[in-house]
């Protein structure tokens, strides 16, 4: 991989990230099947608007938390959805409808439901890092089996709250599961989840350089003079809570985490005082193009959900990622 | 929020079924967690409940039905006594709660040794055929998408019921459809083009083909949205297709967004047009007309 | 110049108990940590590097105790290298050296200093995982060379374990450099002809106790070191002294080759 100045990097990603959501706010296939370009004024174009503040909000905050967790956890594999965080926070919400009903109460909504979602977030972080730990140190292979159980288990119980809600409930549920970009969203959540997208980015850049010394074994981690355990905690909660503002904005959301951080490190290298931010842009840029991609494709059945546009091509992206890095970083 | 399974369509049910699947990755432990949770709730309910439904020397036929609209449909026709098995959605609260059509128990339909199992799917159930096969009981699938599919699925069965000793069934059958003809040739006032939206929260709308666009289009009516099925749309979409008017069938509250696509809203929380049944052929109609009548009075300034 | 002491530490592993007594590596000289595995050798470096602290006793780095020293401050005279490099994130080499200074003020002569010393310059832009383990081993070391001050502490953990005789030979002169400078070198390390050329002192541990503490030339030779490792052991000239090297011949079967 040549070296060509990272900072210039950091532009291409920005670049990047402008034209999707210059593709977001000017392009657009109408139902009947032509291409409209263009600014559709101000009624159509404040949902427009509003999709790129949500989109890039939570792409954001996925990205930075995925380079995050990647770095800490010394594994190109981690990332929210695949430690099961998402899926936790998801469950934390299912659990919560579910009380709602079981007393009577209209089921919670808007920021309402980042409570819900952050105790799931990170007791899902919680149980997979106690799972991994061998010797008392991070063991990454069981950190990403961990993970993928941590995530079915919280999977299935968000199936089961579904099953036990009464019929009319249960619709709300499952397509909120789904994951996506709101027509109107919840001012509060998406005033949260942008907050949390800056403060973890911000951190994250912030504490670069420790972040990047964390890289090391533990030991020779702490020999550097890197304060492991208060640094890990903060940076894991941090992530645990921007997954959950996610989750209570959009739902869970896939792959987006697990791929910002590598497309933005192929361009910004492995300094995380640069793919930090970097991992955020692209975040931002990956999950404004699904939005857009939605908005382009149409398989006959109206709009694609959001969840089916990023699981086929997250999906593929993570299987040739798998075989690349096969052992670990050799690539 | 309007509920989107508040519906018991197949179709949609179907489809989103299939793109969930798509969506959720790690889903084979979460199936198999699920179905062992589900086996142990639905086991707690159902020992008191099969003592009352030992076959007795009345009944002749049992059915099970996997439709909410198939069960009603068979209510409707005289069938309300045979019914010995349901889904959550079924309204029939003597019957045992069996499942769903792709959650159903095997263990516990064949427990209560049906005559006749009634489906609705576009797909065979290898599955359900042999549980059906070893107690003598025979499973009719149908697929409901548009009137014709339920006016035509009528008459068989009713027949079915007939020979299971439902007397009567036939006739009701014949009633049924007299009324629905009769319903159905008032036309309505609203000839400009109508969306029709089952939620708003995604907005999904009744598509061409669906059967709210069949019995609305009988009437006189034009629907907004051209593309087949269910489409889900965008606000964006809703907005641009300016219809005359946007009615929103179920409850929960409406989007203030949506004033921007049609002056005119009509919310009606009509249960007989979320489901294609029998009910739906005869009681649709009127709620189509009560719609008809809102947009006539929203449109002079009422 | 720092000092490093074991002022009498206990410290309980699970197996054994790490009670090394008093001892006192001495600064401008290399001390060589030898003994069977499980022992306590690395138990001894880490807790120097004040990684593990002790139930009673204490170690001292200048007077003070390692483990309750601001990591910043102990980062600067202390540089620990571990037994197995890991390195979670696809660095370059010179990334990965340059990590040695992470917290301070960057100084990019000094790392370019430590990828001369080890040999690495060629290699300072490659992926730190696309190296051999023997070459990553030094770019740990390269690390350590970076870090640490002048006349500070080098602790290093079997950090000859996959390198090749030439990369072993330009490590044994960088590594006594350092200690010819003024720093306190401990290394642990099985290869007895790289003890017999590293060494200055010898500190032998086996479970959990100081068996031998002494100069190099008396302890690593064919009387003392049976004794102290249960191998056998056979003496080479080298261009400065004995070399000491283990015979495994000795524990075969008397059959003609």
């Amino acid at each position: 991989m040549m070296q060509r100045r990272p900072i210039v990097g950091l532009a291409l990603v920005a670049a990047a990230t402008g034209m999707a959501v210059a593709a977001r706010l000017l392009v657009v296939r109408t139902l009947d099947g032509s291409l409209l370009m263009g600014w559709p004024g101000p009624t159509l174009g404040q949902f427009r608007v509003d999709a790129v503040l949500v989109a890039c909000s939570a792409g954001a905050a996925l990205g930075a938390s995925g380079a995050i967790l990647q770095t800490l956890l010394r594994n190109p594999l981690a990332s929210p959805f695949v430690l099961g965080v998402t899926s936790g926070a998801g469950a934390g919400v299912a659990f919560a409808s579910l009380a709602a009903a079981m007393a009577g109460i209209a089921a919670p909504t808007g920021a309402a439901l980042g409570v819900p979602a952050l105790a799931g977030a990170l007791a899902a972080l919680g149980c997979v890092l106690l799972l991994s730990r061998r010797h008392g140190a991070l063991d990454p292979v069981t950190l990403i089996l961990g993970g993928v159980i941590v995530g079915a288990i919280a999977s299935a119980g968000s199936t089961v709250a579904e099953s036990l809600l009464p019929p009319e409930r249960r619709g709300l549920l499952t397509g909120w599961l789904f994951g996506r970009i709101p027509d109107v969203p919840d001012a509060g959540a998406l005033a949260a989840c942008a907050a949390a997208a800056l403060a973890l980015t911000g951190l994250g850049t912030a504490w670069g350089n420790r972040l990047d010394g964390a890289a090391l074994s533990d030991d020779e981690a702490r020999s550097i003079g890197i304060a492991l355990g208060p640094m890990r905690t903060a940076m894991f909660i941090g992530c645990g809570v921007a997954t959950a503002a996610t989750v209570a904005l959009c739902g869970p959301i896939a792959f987006v985490g697990l791929l910002a951080p590598h497309c933005a490190r192929a361009l910004v290298g492995a300094r995380n005082r640069l793919l930090v931010p970097g991992a955020a842009l692209a975040g931002a840029g990956l999950l404004t193009a699904a939005d857009a991609l939605r908005q382009w494709i149409d398989v006959g059945g109206g709009r694609l959900p959001l969840g089916a546009v990023t699981a086929v091509f997250g999906g593929v992206a993570f299987l040739v990622l798998l075989r690349r890095t096969a052992a670990g970083w050799m690539s | 929020m309007v509920s989107v399974s508040g519906i018991r369509h197949s179709g949609v049910r179907v489809r989103f079924r299939s793109i969930r699947t798509v969506a959720r990755m790690p889903s084979i432990l979460a199936s198999l967690a699920t179905a062992v949770l589900l086996a142990v709730t639905s086991a707690c309910g159902r020992a008191p409940a099969e003592a009352a439904h030992a076959p007795g020397a009345g009944s002749a036929t049992h059915i099970v039905s996997l439709s909410p609209a198939l069960t009603r449909t068979v209510c409707m026709l005289g069938g309300q006594g045979a019914v010995v098995g349901r889904t959550p959605w079924c309204e029939a609260p003597d019957a045992v709660v069996v499942g769903t059509l792709e959650d159903r128990d095997l263990e516990a339909i064949a427990a209560l040794r049906p005559t006749l199992i009634l489906r609705q799917s576009r797909t065979a159930d290898p599955a359900l055929e042999t549980v059906a096969a070893s107690t003598g009981a025979t499973v009719h699938t149908w697929h409901f998408d548009g009137v014709d599919d339920v006016r035509s699925g009528l008459d068989p069965l009713a027949k079915l019921l007939a020979a299971g000793g439902i007397a009567g069934a036939e006739a009701a059958a014949r009633d049924l459809v007299a009324r629905h003809q009769q319903a159905i040739a008032v036309p309505v006032r609203s000839t400009l083009p109508v969306l029709f939206l089952f939620s708003v929260d995604p907005p999904m709308a009744f598509g061409s083909g669906t059967y709210v666009d069949d019995l609305w289009r009988a009437m006189g009516g034009v629907n907004a949205v051209g593309k087949a099925g269910y489409p889900a749309l965008t606000a964006e979409d809703v907005i641009r297709l300016a219809p005359s008017a946007v009615v929103v069938i179920g409850r929960g509250s409406l989007p203030s967004w949506l004033g921007s696509a049609s002056p005119v809203q009509v919310q009606v929380d009509a249960p007989d047009l979320l489901e294609p049944s029998a009910r739906m052929l005869v009681d649709g109609p009127v709620s189509l007309h009560r719609v008809d009548d809102s947009i006539a009075a929203a449109r002079s300034g009422g | 110049m720092t000092t490093l002491r074991f002022r009498s530490p206990v410290i309980p592993r699970g197996a054994f108990t790490l009670t090394p007594g008093e001892v006192a590596p001495a600064a401008g000289r290399v001390t060589v940590l030898i003994g069977p595995n499980g022992g306590g050798k690395t138990t001894a470096l880490r807790a120097a590097a004040g990684m593990l602290v002790p139930e009673q006793g204490a170690i001292l780095l200048d007077g003070a105790p390692v483990h309750s020293m601001p990591a910043a401050e102990r980062a600067a005279r202390m540089a620990l290298v571990a037994q197995r490099p890991e390195v979670g994130a696809p660095f370059s080499v010179r990334q990965v050296v340059a990590l040695g200074r992470v917290l301070r003020p960057s100084a990019p002569d000094r790392i370019e200093h430590a990828l001369v010393r080890t040999g690495l310059a060629a290699l300072a832009d490659r992926p730190f995982h696309a190296l051999s383990g023997g070459q990553q081993q030094r770019v740990a070391v390269a690390r350590a060379l970076a870090q640490h001050e002048p006349g500070g502490v080098l602790l290093l953990d079997e950090a000859f374990a996959a390198v090749d005789p030439p990369e072993a030979a330009a490590l044994v002169r960088e590594i006594r450099a350092e200690a010819a400078a003024g720093a306190t070198v401990l290394a642990a390390t099985h290869d007895l002809s790289v003890a017999s050329a590293l060494a200055d002192d010898v500190w032998c541990i086996a479970g959990g106790r100081t068996t031998a503490f002494g100069l190099s030339r008396e302890l690593l030779t064919r009387q003392s070191l049976p004794s102290l490792l249960g191998i056998a052991v056979a003496e080479a000239h080298g261009a400065r002294g004995t070399i000491a090297v283990a015979d495994y011949g000795a524990i075969l079967p008397d059959t003609p080759r």
